[in-house]
Order: C-alpha cells, then structure tokens, then sequence
C-alpha cells in the first residue's frame, strides 16, 4: 500500500475505533465492520459523520454504505440479494469482493464485504476525485 | 368512528444510544430526543416504503417517548 493509503488506512481505523469502541489494534483492513466489530445501522451513520467532518467531504446517503438497499423488496427476496440488487451494490461499492459473494447472494453474507478497507478505498477515491 | 391510521413501520432507538450519538455529532442535531426522533423516524419510514421519500411528498410520523427511548410509527401518507 503507497504511503498515502498508509496514512488514509490509519486516519479511517482511528475513525471505526471511536465510533464503535474499539480499539484500533484490534481493527484490521480486512475486519468486517458487522461479524468483527459488531457495528449496527446506527453506527454507519456514525461513521458517516465522523468521516465528513474529519475529511470535510459531504458523502451522500447510501453512497459509502448501501445497508438501506437490503430493505428494498425490488434487491432483497427471500434473505437473497437479487441480481437487481447486486447491479445496485457493485455501482455502490466497486471494490467489494462482489465475485465470492455472487456465488452465495445471502444478505447474512453482506457483512463480510463491508469492510474497513472498502471505506478506505471508498475515501482514497472520492479524495482523489475532488482533487481534480 | 375515529379515523383508523395503520401503522406500516416502526423504529425504535435507546434513548442512552442516541445521547451518545449526539454528544458526538451535535452540530447536526438540538438535542438527543431530537437526534433519536430522527434516527427512528427515518429508519421507520424506510420500513415502511422500502426507500426515502421524496420531501415534498412526507409521510405521516409519529412518537412516542419515554426516558428510555424513542418510538417512530410510519402511519402512512395522507
């Protein structure tokens, strides 16, 4: 990872630690932010504001976390993500293991692909785009 | 006979959450029932509609509250 991404990875593990109290050692780029660290929709929320006002960003409802998505009839049937659905989480989140998660659409499965590195990806590009 | 408003979502969060939720964002909020209201309100109409609605067309929300938490009830459009 280039220093950069260094730094943004430290800056979003401090961010997920205060919010759901934990501490940031225990907070890996790969540590799902629902099986490992027990986060709950209200706390995405949380994390949401914290990183617009660390990073003076405005991310836009269901930009970084599509969970309202999981709600929605038209992208979840049976417990299964659709493949409507799965259009709208990979427009969503384009750096989510989408190909490992297709094989078993579980909506119990999701927790696995929000991650804390998906937020740092999901940071390092809408950075760089404002910066142009 | 009263009007009969089915309620079709509904949303509760913790009054000690929404404190703590507050405290660490309270320039988006007045204060933690107002920022609790919010939170359930919102998750409510969800349940209700299974996305947002637009703001010119709002559903009708109501709460009810105790000290330890906040209900929101999606009681439809009318």
């Amino acid at each position: 990872m280039e220093p950069e991404k260094n730094q943004l990875a430290d800056a979003v593990k401090e961010i997920v630690s205060q919010a759901l109290k934990v501490e940031t050692g225990k907070i890996r780029l790969d540590s799902s932010l629902i099986k490992d660290l027990g986060a709950e929709s209200i706390d995405f929320l949380d994390i949401v504001f914290r990183l617009e006002k660390a990073f003076k960003i405005k991310i836009p409802k269901g930009e970084l976390f599509p969970e309202k998505l999981l709600t929605d009839s038209r992208f979840v049937q049976n417990g299964r993500v659709t493949p409507a659905g799965l259009n709208e989480l990979k427009k969503g989140i384009p750096s989510g293991k989408w190909e490992e998660f297709s094989k078993n659409p579980l909506v119990a499965n999701l927790g696995d692909v929000f991650t804390v590195g998906m937020i740092v990806d999901y940071l390092s590009d809408k950075l760089a785009a404002a910066a142009k | 006979m009263p009007a009969f408003s089915p309620v079709i979502g509904i949303d509760l969060v913790e009054m000690k959450r929404a404190r703590a939720f507050y405290r660490a964002h309270p320039e988006r909020f007045s204060s933690a029932q107002d920022c609790a209201k919010s939170l359930a309100a919102d998750e409510a109409v969800f349940k209700a509609y299974g996305r947002s609605l637009p703001k010119n067309n709002p559903p009708s929300v109501r709460f009810v509250t105790t000290k330890k938490f906040v209900m929101a009830q999606c009681v439809g459009i009318f």
